[in-house]
């Protein structure tokens, strides 16, 4: 058997070992973060935590987003510098994950002349996925209202806005198989979702005028919104029930390592206390109506629900079923420019969503066998050109400390950067 | 398990309770009620009204003429003539104690006999032979006692007779028969006569009256003493068997007291004319629209009486009144009584008393009152002494017709006010309008003439203390009330009420002054005279209790007038309801008046607190411009105007939590100035409330 018919088999025999489910699972994070380091502790039984986040827009500013965030007052300068960036068709997402896994310790067997390792993973996780895609009227109502619309049309068809919280329990495996030539290993797992909260807004006309001096307010609004039952979406609330699958497969030959992931194909089915709002209406507005003022002022405004059901159309509870974003992930690294850095490119896309494909670079130094950190560089998802920093260390006994950032611009220019967000994870070896 | 097993596993339980802890802590930091606040400028419209004249002059009616021009229009009552003025049927009783006329008893019948071989023993050896009978003296029989206890007791009689008839059976004639009758008991004699002839085979009668005597049940009777002539030289047969009979019989007898079987008899029956007192109405006929007869009896006769009481003039749907009832029998020495109401409602009274007697007779009922008692077979005690005591009452008797003849009789009805709302919230320096016509009209729906004397009649506005007396002829000279029609009698067809309306205008009266005062109150007095020209209608008045005598007080105002400062002023209650506005930090609201009437306006509305007191006023602004006329003096296009309201947090809590009313007060200026205007019923003022807030929101 040569070289290159060797490998082509091996890839044949991996991608079909993959769709007949009969090939191990390996989290994305342990794919990136450690297995890169050391080889040899890739086989070890491990135990860790992982902590990632990131908020990402292509036009409002960390500043904004962080005073947001913090329930702090938004001032008017604040929010004149993010419409000054605004276009017409702007993007913002956040992802957050934490949780933790244990890892089995590796199961030999030989295989035609290959040694094949066999591990299983099981994990539990915390997600949040939020995407949203807006108008910069839409933004300019919100923050600002509509008296600057006055005489005016404001225009924010197609927002977009997509937030949901679950639990994730994993089991998975890890196939790896050592060639003399080449290492591969494949994992898969399967997931049951515990769905926290969700909540949709799809609007696909939405057009308010103002008339001059208020005297009439039209609105043309075709809205469809649905949202898990709102009476409790605390951590750990049962709303919804789902699962998700995850493969991926990497490929090392010599000093690269390729690696294709697919993750979050899945989906949850929020129950039936889950509601449901469409609006399809254009609605005219010139104030309520009294019959004669001069009798008495009576005014019963019971709460801003009562105005909503003005223009309602539809209010109903259902349960419905809703597909999580596929994320697909293709990496590459290696050790082929010295045998102390380490170079990597990740590409990856989150379907689904208003991202665009978002790219990242970089390089790490191993300062020592234990110790290495770098430097990289990002482009795309919700946000544009952004640099980031990230270090590891093996503090021996088996214990491993990651953290890094991609947004090293959003620590640093909070007021002009559009992203911040940052990764941290614990392992210990046993 | 091993001790590095062991160790292993504690460092695992370690380590996932600080995961744990931390994913918790990240997962719930964040508070449900903490959100980022920012501030937005909102500007929407809120409410919106349109006015028309009939918004503004509140609880008024308005009607508009032909050619579009509004006018008021005002009703109201100033005196309805009630029935109760004109007559009313008091609560009158009847009270009647009835002595028992008189008692009648079954006549009795006894036979007595006596036979001729008791009497003359002698011929008993000669019975069945022919023989001559010589002159002979009868000697006296024995007391005979006759037992007539099955009949009655004893009885006092005040009339009674004892037919005596003695029949001769005998061969030979009876001279100077002495027959006598004693009462057993007492031993005195009923009846004692003398026969001096009979003749053989016929009878002679005697009778004899028992007035005054006390009769038993127990009797004796005798022959004191008869002869016979003889049969001369002629035989006679003889029969031993013949006999001398006395029949006895008592008749019609008419006690005072008895213990006895009475017969089946009226003790009473008595016919009684009442009269109701109306006054000086004279009805020959009424309808009774409610009212009860209440009748008490009571009865010392120790016997059931089976009374009957009826008002034979009194009938409803071809019936009379009656009401039959049996007193149960009197205990000895007492009495038994019966108490009862009767509804009297819908019945048709002939108030023409005994028809048999008159006709022309008013007011006048009789009733007819019935005691019977039935012969039962038992022994019972009655004197004439017993009686009946009846009390018939009428009460509430109330009519729903009456005809006859109504009286000519005065009534004055004042001095009175008529409040008026109308003007209420109305006031103005100079107001004037072009003319009013105001009316008293008079619904006279009474069978009878009447005259009506306007005494006085004054506007008083006691907002400014201003009053203005009504002058004109109308104070001088009676209003003449026709009488109503009612063809066919009660209720055969509706009756048809007279009309009066007396109209007074600028040209008969200072009306248009009197009703530009704009009043509040009309002060008045009338004087009515009911049938002026007496009893023209020959007792056929009428009147119906749901249908009188109505006078009403009517304006129309065409509103085409001259003001300046007519001002409007009202309080209206305010009610805002769980609405949270404190996020509101300040703005305006824009009231945006579309006026459509010639007329500036300048409106504000001042916040009251619970005490009435002003606190704030909203407008700062206050100027609502008059819309132009055009050359015929109507608007044709609208005038925009727009008043400023400043809103405040602090304005806004006053008005929220401190205003329980909102005093608006609103002074319009007719334009052009001095000219008259018309107001039509398209004129609008349209309305609308827009906010332009500084909101801070989450």
């Amino acid at each position: 058997m040569n070289k290159k018919t060797t490998i082509s088999q091996i890839i044949s025999w991996r991608i079909i070992f993959l769709f007949l489910f009969l090939s191990t699972n390996l989290n994305a994070q342990w794919l990136h973060d450690f297995n890169f380091i050391n080889h040899e502790k890739d086989s070890m039984p491990a135990i860790r935590f992982d902590f990632d986040y990131e908020v990402a827009a292509d036009a409002i500013s960390n500043e904004f987003i962080s005073t947001y965030a913090k329930d702090q007052f938004i001032d008017a300068s604040l929010k004149d510098k993010v419409s000054g960036k605004l276009k017409s068709n702007n993007h913002l997402g956040s992802e957050l994950n934490s949780g933790f896994g244990y890892r089995s310790k590796t199961f030999h067997k030989h295989w035609k002349s290959q040694v094949v390792l066999f591990q299983w993973t099981a994990s539990i996780k915390q997600r949040l996925l939020f995407d949203a895609s807006f108008a910069k009227d839409l933004f300019r109502l919100y923050f600002y209202g509509n008296k600057i619309y006055e005489g005016q049309e404001a225009d924010f068809s197609n927002f977009n806005y997509s937030y949901q919280q679950f639990q994730q329990i994993q089991i998975g495996s890890i196939k790896t198989v050592i060639h003399p030539e080449a290492t591969m290993r494949s994992f898969m797992a399967v997931s049951y979702l515990n769905g926290q909260d969700y909540l949709s807004v799809e609007t696909k006309r939405g057009k308010l005028f103002t008339a001059k001096d208020a005297e009439y307010i039209d609105l043309d609004l075709a809205l469809t919104s649905r949202q898990a039952d709102s009476s409790n979406h605390k951590f750990g609330a049962v709303n919804g029930a789902g699962v998700s699958f995850n493969a991926g497969f990497m490929l090392e030959v010599n000093k690269w390592k390729y690696s294709l992931q697919f993750n979050d194909l899945g989906f949850i089915s929020w129950n039936k206390k889950s509601s449901l709002v469409k609006i399809d209406t254009t609605y005219h507005f010139e104030g309520a109506e009294v019959q004669n003022v001069l009798d008495s002022i009576f005014i019963e405004i019971k709460s801003d629900q009562d105005f909503k059901n003005g223009f309602l159309q539809t209010h109903a509870f259902e349960k419905f079923t809703k597909s999580l974003p596929p994320q697909l992930l293709f990496s590459v690294e290696t050790f082929a420019l010295h045998p102390k850095i380490h170079a990597y490119g990740t590409a990856r896309y989150r379907f689904g969503t208003g991202m665009i494909p978002h790219v990242l670079i970089g390089g790490d130094y191993l300062f020592s066998k234990s110790f290495y950190a770098g430097l990289n560089f990002q482009y795309g998802g919700y946000s544009k050109l952004h640099a980031g920093i990230r270090a590891a260390y093996d503090a021996g006994k088996g214990w491993m400390f990651y953290a890094g950032t991609s947004y090293l611009d959003g620590w640093l220019m909070k007021n002009n950067a559009g992203g911040v967000g940052g990764n941290l994870s614990l392992q210990k070896l046993f | 398990m091993s001790h590095f097993k062991q160790h292993r596993f504690k460092r695992y339980i370690h380590f996932l309770v600080l995961i744990c802890g931390m994913i918790y802590f990240i997962s719930s930091c964040k508070r449900d009620d903490q959100r980022a606040q920012w501030d937005t400028e909102i500007i929407t419209p809120l409410l919106k009204s349109s006015l028309g004249i009939k918004d503004l002059l509140n609880d008024t009616s308005i009607s508009a003429n032909a050619d579009s021009s509004i006018k008021l229009v005002y009703q109201n009552h100033l005196y309805d003539v009630s029935l109760d003025s004109l007559f009313r049927f008091f609560d009158t009783s009847v009270t009647k104690v009835y002595n028992i006329d008189s008692i009648s008893l079954l006549d009795q019948h006894i036979v007595y006999s006596v036979s001729l071989g008791y009497l003359y023993p002698a011929l008993g050896s000669q019975n069945g032979t022919s023989t001559i009978i010589p002159p002979f003296t009868f000697p006296s029989t024995p007391d005979t006692t006759i037992n007539v206890d099955s009949l009655f007791q004893t009885m006092t009689l005040v009339t009674g007779y004892i037919d005596i008839a003695i029949t001769n059976g005998f061969p030979v004639p009876i001279t100077n028969l002495i027959f006598l009758l004693k009462d057993s008991i007492t031993g005195v004699y009923l009846a004692q006569d003398t026969f001096a002839l009979i003749p053989p085979n016929t009878t002679a009668t005697k009778t004899v009256s028992l007035a005054g005597k006390t009769v038993n049940s127990k009797l004796t009777a005798r022959i004191v003493s008869m002869n016979t002539p003889g049969s001369g030289f002629t035989p006679v047969l003889i029969d031993t068997s013949d006999a001398l009979t006395a029949d006895l019989r008592i008749h019609d007898l008419h006690p005072s007291y008895a213990t006895a079987i009475f017969p089946t008899q009226n003790l009473v029956d008595k016919a009684q004319a009442f009269k109701f007192d109306l006054g000086k109405v004279q009805l020959k006929e009424a309808v009774v629209k409610k009212g009860a007869i209440v009748i008490n009896l009571y009865s010392t006769l120790q016997d059931s009486v089976h009374f009957t009481y009826s008002l034979p003039n009194a009938t409803k749907n071809g019936n009379q009144f009656i009401v039959t009832r049996t007193l149960p029998p009197a205990p000895p020495g007492g009495i038994s009584s019966f108490s009862n109401s009767y509804d009297f409602t819908d019945y048709h009274l002939d108030m023409r008393g005994d028809l048999s007697i008159s006709q022309d007779t008013v007011n006048t009922m009789y009733n007819v009152f019935q005691a019977r008692v039935d012969s039962t077979g038992q022994m019972k005690t009655l004197s004439l002494n017993d009686s009946i005591y009846a009390n018939i009452g009428f009460q509430g008797v109330t009519p729903a017709y009456g005809r006859g003849y109504l009286g000519q009789d005065t009534f004055n009805f004042g001095p009175a006010s008529l409040y008026i709302d109308m003007f209420k919230n109305i006031n103005a320096n100079n107001f004037q309008l072009q003319d009013v016509k105001m009316s008293i009209d008079v619904e006279n729906n009474i069978g009878a003439d009447g005259t009506v004397f306007i005494q006085n009649m004054r506007s008083v506005n006691t907002r400014n203390n201003i009053t203005v007396p009504l002058t004109g002829a109308i104070l001088s000279s009676p209003i003449l009330i026709p009488r109503a029609i009612d063809p066919g009698g009660f209720n055969a067809v509706p009756a048809i009420p007279a009309v009066t309306s007396y109209v007074l205008n600028g040209s008969n009266s200072n009306a248009p002054a009197f009703v530009s005062n704009l009043p509040n109150r009309i002060d008045y007095s009338l004087e009515l005279q009911t049938n002026p020209l007496g009893n023209v209608s020959v007792f056929n008045d009428f009147v119906y209790s749901d249908k009188l005598m109505r006078f009403d007080l009517n304006l129309e105002i065409p509103l085409s007038f001259v003001a300046d400062d007519l001002t409007l002023f009202d309080t209206v209650n305010v009610s805002v309801n769980a609405v949270d506005l404190s996020r509101i930090t300040g703005g305006t609201l824009t009231l945006i008046a579309d006026n459509g009437f010639p007329f500036d306006a300048t409106v504000q509305m001042f916040m009251l607190d619970k005490f009435n007191n002003v606190t704030d006023s909203l407008f700062a602004n206050t100027i609502i411009t008059a819309a132009p006329v055009n050359a015929n003096g109507k608007v044709t296009v609208k005038k925009k105007s727009k008043l400023i309201i400043p809103v405040t947090q602090e304005r806004i809590y006053r008005f929220l939590h401190e205003t329980p009313r909102m005093k608006v007060i609103s002074h319009f200026t007719t334009k052009p100035t001095g000219q008259t205007i018309k107001i039509y019923s398209d004129y609008r003022l349209d309305l609308q409330l827009t906010g332009d807030f500084n909101y801070r929101t989450n």
